[in-house]
């Protein structure tokens, strides 16, 4: 199996290529590659997916389909293709997995690959493997996890930033992996804006509620505030007469934070 | 200060927080706790191995300052090894296994205190927890008990000194009998 292509994989008690319907493996196999093609026309900035697949493999034994991107003109660079290729297979992988909200215009393709895994028979398992990860188109017919969306302002590193659409990757030292986010090009475009800095970073994300400590997948960055290098002691001493020192004169804070309460 | 008495993950409660501020002031010169919070706070910026959480509601509390005196609109600086920590949903879930409505009461019981200002002080516990804080840092005996139950250690700033009895070269003046 090829790390930098397509394979779509049908096994199961029985699935050969003579006892399986072509039409529904080969529909199936059709609306994967219009999904991952759907995907790279709405990532590509021409409006274009800027590759095309070709079918490099074709087993006997068990229905195996290989699949591998090429340029879709030929002014246009083999390597800007498979870029583009690979941006989409992981953009796909995320689509289906359920990390991200379906873009309206992909829900059509995306439902259309849904459906063709529906038409496969009960004991047939179809697996599509996407670059370095596999996905089971089998279990796409259950509905897509609720995610969870929450409002939160974190502590996050920021490792990348930018593309047509624009998004961050962040890492947060909660979690283990780290995640992408949707996030204005004028906050990218600002001068202040730096990659690998800390900051503190404000949005509404989607967390996965299936998986320990209900990680983030995804979301979408309204403000990012940098971390100063600075003196932190002389930072809030600054601050706090900036604000004008409004606890100056009480003797007994204590007293004062219980006597006046929350309202 | 001793270092080595610090956690990885602290929390100040607002009224540590405010004196780390205000140890200046005439009202706080001749203060002990505020110098024990000023220093503390302090050497805490002195390592990088301890975070230091301050609760959004501290800084609400901070900002809205003593009756009549509220705070000028200023930002609080984003800095190294300072997390302001948010309320948010997963705190509230964490939350409703030990702040319980009985719970609340029970802390609220033999004081003065408002059980409505008790359950904020929950809000600042629970924020500590959610955010995996090792301790609180408090001097207040409300939070000292929501502290213990949401099993959450909760230390005054004069905890982190060093202990006296580890200086070089001093004996302890009552040696234990033999």
């Amino acid at each position: 199996m090829a790390d930098d292509g397509i394979d779509l994989d049908l096994t199961g008690e029985n699935v050969r290529p003579e006892t399986l319907d072509a039409r529904v493996s080969l529909g199936l196999a059709v609306a994967l590659l219009e999904a991952v093609i759907a995907v790279g026309t709405y990532e590509d900035t021409s409006g274009e997916a800027p590759f095309f697949l070709t079918m490099t493999e074709m087993k006997a034994a068990s229905v195996h389909l290989a699949f591998m991107p090429a340029p879709a003109r030929e002014s246009l660079a083999g390597t800007h293709a498979f870029a583009a290729f690979q941006h989409a297979a992981k953009r796909l992988s995320v689509y289906l997995r359920g990390f991200e909200r379906v873009p309206k215009e992909l829900v059509r393709p995306l439902d259309r690959l849904r459906q063709a895994a529906r038409t496969m028979p009960a004991n047939v398992n179809a697996n599509a493997r996407l670059l370095d990860e596999t996905v089971s188109l089998s279990e796409l017919v259950t509905p897509e996890i609720q995610l969870i969306t929450s409002a939160e302002t974190l502590r996050a590193l920021i490792i990348r930033a930018g593309g047509s659409r624009a998004t961050v990757q962040l890492r947060v030292s909660e979690q283990r992996t780290s995640f992408t986010a949707n996030i204005s090009k004028e906050l990218v475009a600002s001068d202040d804006f730096h990659v690998y800095r800390e900051a503190e970073v404000t949005g509404i994300f989607l967390r996965d509620p299936r998986a320990i400590g209900s990680p983030i997948v995804s979301g979408e960055v309204t403000d990012v505030r940098f971390i100063e290098k600075v003196d932190r002691v002389a930072a809030f001493d600054k601050w706090n007469e900036a604000a004008g020192r409004p606890w100056k004169g009480v003797t007994d804070i204590e007293a004062e934070l219980r006597r006046r309460g929350p309202h | 200060m001793d270092p080595t008495k610090f956690p990885p993950r602290l929390l100040l409660d607002t009224g540590v927080f405010i004196r780390a501020l205000e140890y200046d002031s005439d009202a706080h010169k001749n203060d002990p706790r505020t110098k024990d919070c000023r220093d503390l706070w302090i050497a805490l910026s002195q390592t990088v191995k301890t975070e230091v959480l301050v609760a959004a509601v501290t800084v609400l509390e901070y900002m809205r300052g003593p009756s009549g005196k509220a705070a000028r609109p200023v930002a609080p600086p984003v800095v190294p090894g300072v997390i302001y920590a948010s309320f948010h949903y997963r705190v509230a879930i964490e939350m409703a296994d030990w702040a319980t409505t009985d719970a609340i009461r029970e802390v609220r019981d033999g004081t003065s205190t408002p059980r409505r200002i008790v359950a904020y002080d929950a809000l600042i516990v629970g924020t500590a927890r959610a955010y995996n804080a090792d301790c609180i840092v408090a001097y207040d005996q409300d939070m000292k008990k929501l502290a213990a139950k949401a099993g959450i250690d909760c230390r005054e700033p004069s905890h982190f000194r060093p202990d006296p009895t580890l200086f070089r070269g001093t004996k302890p003046m009552f040696p234990p009998k033999t």
